[in-house]
């Protein structure tokens, strides 16, 4: 094969590089990423300062009744809240509220998928107590909970926020995660 | 010798050919390679993207030069056989240019879920969210499909594990027709009424049972999950209570390996394996449940009173795969003979090398 068909194709491979990156959303940000031109230190915190907001936000929520301040600060996907104000209201409904004390929390695993995607695995554990929402008397014995923790985030406004989470127990094996993730 | 042809001053059919080719090759791989995106979609949609498309039209050029040219050779040339496998080659790629371009314009896929006894009739609603491909000048199928019966295979290897999943239906091209039957597979499609139909994920559906303290039934239903191969987990919630349903499901069948039967312990199956959380609680811990035993769970009883399979039928119709899939055969076929002919040139190379 003659140079000249070296260099032909050799420039057809840079004309579709070009092509590839020029049209198609979001492929330059994903390769500089698996290249490792990405600050995993920094989001690691960011996201570790996210999930100790995100447990401090559920207790407030719980502990006061659903009181509606900081809601916004609240790091999670609608649908995540929603689920809290459901379970609030529940308990409301029965003159009880849900008194939540996180004990410890330690974060086992934090896994990259793509600049805004990532999944945390988290060793957590509760003190949880039903409590008169009237006189605060409790109203059953504390129950420790202790559990593994799958959070799915996403970011989101340069913010790192939870899609959804799965609850395991700590003798649990984790399966592997969700293959849509990264389509959310 | 094929004469070259000069595309303007500076440019052989040759060469054009050449880096036309390499770019899209080098397009379909950047894009296979995992490096541009998490997502990977199938070849014929990657050549459906506009600058791809592009330089799939622009092959025609060299090809049909290379064609005339080789058409014109062939009733003079003493070697006559190695210039019409020359054609059948250049031939066979036309075909698929021609195919990738009518590929572009007709191209209908969307994926639907069933499960056993379950029919479906495409009103155009009932596909798989976010399966939906459909270019500009699609027709889309009306197929009526009834899930008769699925027939799963799993081996579970030490590197691997192989499952095939045969699925019985019947199928009615158009609402009126009579009803005929069909049985296709995840490796093997089956092909009707311009429609290729092949089974691409399997998976249980069981039927949840909620009950109050007096047994009163709350809530029932079948929920479609991926529960396959045995020992897999999904989870399901309802939409008027912040509690997750997580589930794994042993069979009670001849398919499960050894490994598998020792997870799902001595217990008689089928066996469930169900935790159940509500927001941050683990209310329920992992435990099995076999079937229509319950399970408590404050204020509810859970149980499972039924299991079918379901089956992801990915439906395809595509008239473009009539002039691509004779065009992937004619290049091998072509490529084939000419390689056979040349057979002692190359053992003589590769002695050499």
């Amino acid at each position: 094969m003659s140079n000249r068909f070296v260099r032909i194709g050799i420039t057809s491979f840079f004309l579709a590089l070009f092509a590839t990156f020029a049209f198609t959303t979001g492929s330059w940000d994903y390769f500089r990423f698996k290249v490792g031109n990405y600050d995993r230190e920094t989001e690691t915190a960011a996201i570790e300062d996210t999930l100790r907001l995100f447990s401090a936000s559920v207790a407030g929520l719980y502990m006061t009744g659903g009181n509606l301040t900081g809601l916004n600060m609240f790091p999670a996907d609608a649908t995540v809240k929603r689920n809290v104000f459901m379970d609030i209201a529940f308990n409301l409904d029965q003159g009880l509220i849900l008194v939540m004390d996180r004990d410890r929390s330690d974060v086992k695993q934090v896994r990259f998928i793509d600049r805004n995607h990532a999944t945390a695995v988290v060793d957590e554990a509760w003190f949880m107590q039903y409590q008169n929402a009237a006189t605060r008397m409790p109203r059953s014995d504390k129950k420790a909970n202790m559990i593994k923790v799958r959070y799915y985030l996403k970011k989101q406004w340069s913010r790192w926020i939870v899609l959804f989470y799965e609850v395991y127990g700590r003798a649990d094996t984790i399966p592997s995660m969700d293959a849509r993730f990264a389509t959310w | 010798m094929v004469t070259k042809r000069r595309i303007g001053d500076w440019l052989t059919s040759d060469e054009l050919l050449v880096g036309l080719s390499a770019y899209i090759a080098a397009f379909v791989l950047i894009h296979f390679s995992g490096m541009l995106s998490p997502e990977v979609t199938g070849i014929l949609r990657v050549l459906h993207k506009p600058v791809v498309l592009a330089a799939v039209c622009a092959l025609i050029i060299p090809l049909v030069l290379r064609i005339v040219s080789a058409a014109k050779t062939l009733r003079t040339q003493r070697e006559r056989y190695a210039f019409a496998a020359y054609l059948g080659f250049h031939a066979g790629l036309l075909l698929i240019v021609l195919g990738v371009l009518l590929s572009s314009l007709t191209r209908f896929e969307a994926s639907v879920v069933l499960a056993e006894g379950q029919s479906f009739g495409s009103d155009g609603t009932g596909y798989r969210e976010g399966s939906l491909y459909a270019a500009r000048f699609a027709v889309p199928p009306d197929p009526v499909l009834t899930l008769v019966h699925v027939s799963p295979t799993f081996k579970e290897g030490k590197r691997a594990s192989f499952w095939n999943v045969k699925a019985v239906m019947t199928y009615r091209s158009r609402p009126g027709t009579p009803d005929q039957p069909l049985q296709c597979s995840r490796l093997l499609p089956f092909f009707t009424d311009g429609i290729f139909l092949r089974v691409d994920d399997f998976g249980y559906a069981p039927r949840y049972r909620l009950t109050d303290a007096a047994g009163e039934i709350l809530d029932e239903a079948y929920v479609i999950l991926r529960l396959f191969p045995p020992g897999s987990e999904d989870s399901f919630a309802l939409k008027t209570s912040p509690d997750v349903f997580y589930v794994k499901y042993y069979p009670d069948s001849s398919l499960l390996g050894a490994g598998r039967a020792t997870m799902a312990g001595d217990r008689p199956r089928p066996l469930f394996k169900v935790r159940v959380t509500r927001n941050l609680d683990l209310l329920v811990p992992t435990r099995s449940l076999e079937m229509n035993e319950k399970a408590l769970i404050k204020p509810e009883i859970l149980s499972f009173a039924d299991v079918k399979k379901w089956v992801e039928i990915d439906v395809v119709k595509d008239p473009g795969l009539y002039l691509i899939l004779p065009g992937l055969l004619l290049v091998v076929g072509a490529a084939g003979f000419a390689l056979y002919r040349r057979r002692d040139r190359i053992w003589e190379s590769l002695q050499r090398f």
